[in-house]
């Protein structure tokens, strides 16, 4: 019946295909977050106003984000190659995908890491300080908890967005979805690799979705 | 001797030219609960957060107890303010901690052991009446409730001084009420130095012992609680004073009254207590017709004010006015037709 409906689809190709794509996807936004809550956490702290206001340091970091947020990804991966051969040695497969899509979601994911932050009352910060806190523990036991939704809803939207990326880093010869689907089935006229490619890619895109939606309101007792 | 401030400063703008706090100079005693009144911008939230360094004086010096905290910095300061806590208008509660976890907070800072915390927080709970509801969220909660959380919360590390910015101005009157009985309790039971600012007159009558009214960041009158009630001094001392002295629409009431001569008195302590209205008609040939009558009770005792209409030929009633001082009532003659 399935092998009626998508005559060309090589079922352990795409699975192949599948699991290197959730390779990438997953280790490039565990990366993303813990990069994006660096940046995020010192563009926060060093704005004006904040625990650490430092113009230069917020200057800086804001540039790199800027400039690394408006850069399209397939350009990216381009720029990046250099930088990724000296640290995965290959510019093909999997793993040379994850620098450039870490580079490239970690400033998109600051950004929003800094947004939540900001919504944070100002008041439940001076009450720590108020308190003898350090900034250290500022930073774990009151930026981090208390913004923990947004944190959360703004990877949910980042792992989507790398899903895509993967795709486009997939045509660039990183495999995964996006790979199959263009060499195989776009290249070669083959319809029913590419729908199936697409409708698993759905597929992920929902359950991240949904994962992620779950944990926001659980995490949320406001 | 608990607090102590000497010649304090502080300004804000690029050229200091902003005097939120300018030349303060004051002492507040151990035990004491002390009120700091003034209108919004009158520099009583500053005031109040130099006294826990979250803002440093540009001049001048500050102490609690035996340390100069305006001259503390680091892990020194972060220290002296485990034994200096505050509570807030908005409570600033950590929305994502439970009742137990927040106020555990700040014994997660000073580094109390677990058991110990344990032990501690519940013996907190129980104190502010909170027993029931440990596992509540904040959001759960009623703003009386979140505010026994935060005076729970400021608690926790027996501090030395407690600090109240504004504490009650986001809780209806009841609330209010059973909020100051609760820091009363507190001051009572473990002997702990209050000091709390407020634009509410109310507060300052119900709980303070002495009060300091600020405006433009000068401390313009100075005084325990009766005395300023009882004569203020600056205009801006007898506009706070007739917040609670004069209810509303008194302006209106003497605007609607005919002829006659009004006089206001005002007595205090145990002369609130004698027949003086009942003398004044025996002796005299007037009519007397209330006008207004009012009484408040302060920490200091009890502060009454009388508003009269005296009718009758001149002579009389300034005899009669003159019988008044002779009572050592305040009398102030506030309108003749």
């Amino acid at each position: 019946m399935i092998e009626n409906l998508f005559p060309n689809v090589n079922w352990e190709k795409m699975w192949e295909a599948t699991v290197e794509t959730l390779y990438m996807t997953g280790l490039s936004t565990l990366y993303t977050f813990i990069f994006g809550l660096v940046l995020g956490v010192l563009l926060f702290l060093s704005s004006p106003g904040q625990l650490w206001k430092n113009k230069l340091v917020y200057g800086v970091t804001g540039a790199f984000v800027n400039i690394f947020r408006s850069i399209p990804f397939i350009i990216l991966i381009i720029l990046l190659i250099p930088f990724t051969t000296l640290l995965v040695g290959t510019i093909r497969g999997p793993e040379a995908a994850i620098p450039a899509l870490v580079i490239g979601a970690a400033p998109f994911y600051a950004r929003m890491v800094m947004i939540g932050l900001r919504e944070i009352d100002r008041g439940v910060i001076e009450a720590a300080r108020s308190m003898g806190a350090k900034t250290s523990t500022i930073i774990f036991k009151v930026l981090l908890p208390e913004s923990m939704p947004a944190l959360i809803s703004g990877i949910t939207v980042t792992s989507i967005a790398l899903v895509g990326y993967t795709a486009m880093a997939g045509v660039i010869g990183a495999g995964g979805l996006g790979n199959l689907a263009y060499y195989e089935g776009f290249q070669r006229s083959r319809t029913d690799v590419m729908i199936v490619a697409t409708v698993i890619i759905l597929v992920i895109v929902f359950i991240i979705q949904i994962i992620g939606d779950f944990a926001v309101k659980k995490l949320d007792k406001r | 001797m608990m607090i102590q401030l000497k010649d304090v400063k502080k300004s804000f703008g690029r050229a200091n030219e902003i005097q939120a706090v300018d030349n303060v100079s004051l002492t507040i005693e151990e035990g004491e609960i002390f009120g700091i009144i003034g209108y919004s911008g009158a520099g009583k939230s500053t005031l109040i957060r130099l006294l826990n360094g979250l803002e440093t004086p540009t001049t001048g010096t500050i102490k609690i107890g035996s340390r100069e905290i305006s001259a503390f910095t680091g892990k020194e300061m972060r220290e002296a303010r485990q034994k200096i806590s505050m509570i807030f208008q908005h409570f600033n509660l950590l929305w994502s901690r439970t009742v137990k976890q927040n106020i555990a907070f700040p014994l997660e800072i000073a580094g109390v052991k677990k058991a110990e915390r344990e032990r501690k927080v519940a013996e907190l709970i129980e104190l502010v009446g909170l027993s029931g509801r440990e596992n509540a969220y904040p959001s759960e909660l009623s703003g009386g409730q979140k505010q026994r959380v935060g005076i729970a919360r400021a608690l926790a590390n027996d501090p030395e001084v407690l600090l109240c910015d504004e504490a009650t101005s986001a809780l209806d009157p009841e609330t209010t009420d059973a909020i100051l009985d609760l820091l009363t309790n507190i001051n009572e039971r473990l002997g702990l130095t209050i000091v709390l600012i407020t634009h509410e007159m109310h507060v300052i009558r119900k709980i303070c012992h002495r009060v300091a009214v600020m405006e433009a960041g000068k401390v313009v009158e100075i005084g325990p609680v009766l005395e300023v009630f009882q004569s203020p001094q600056a205009p801006i001392t007898k506009r706070f004073v007739s917040q609670v002295t004069e209810p509303a629409g008194t302006e209106q009431v003497l605007a609607h009254i005919p002829g006659g001569t009004l006089v206001k008195l005002a007595f205090v302590g145990e002369k609130t207590e004698h027949p003086v209205l009942a003398s004044l008609i025996r002796k005299f040939d007037i009519d007397v017709n209330i006008v207004q009558g009012n009484i408040s009770h302060t920490k200091g005792g009890a502060y009454g004010s009388l508003i009269l209409q005296l009718v009758g030929n001149k002579n009389d009633i300034d005899t009669a006015i003159a019988y008044l001082h002779e009572l050592d009532v305040q009398t102030e003659v506030i309108g003749n037709d």
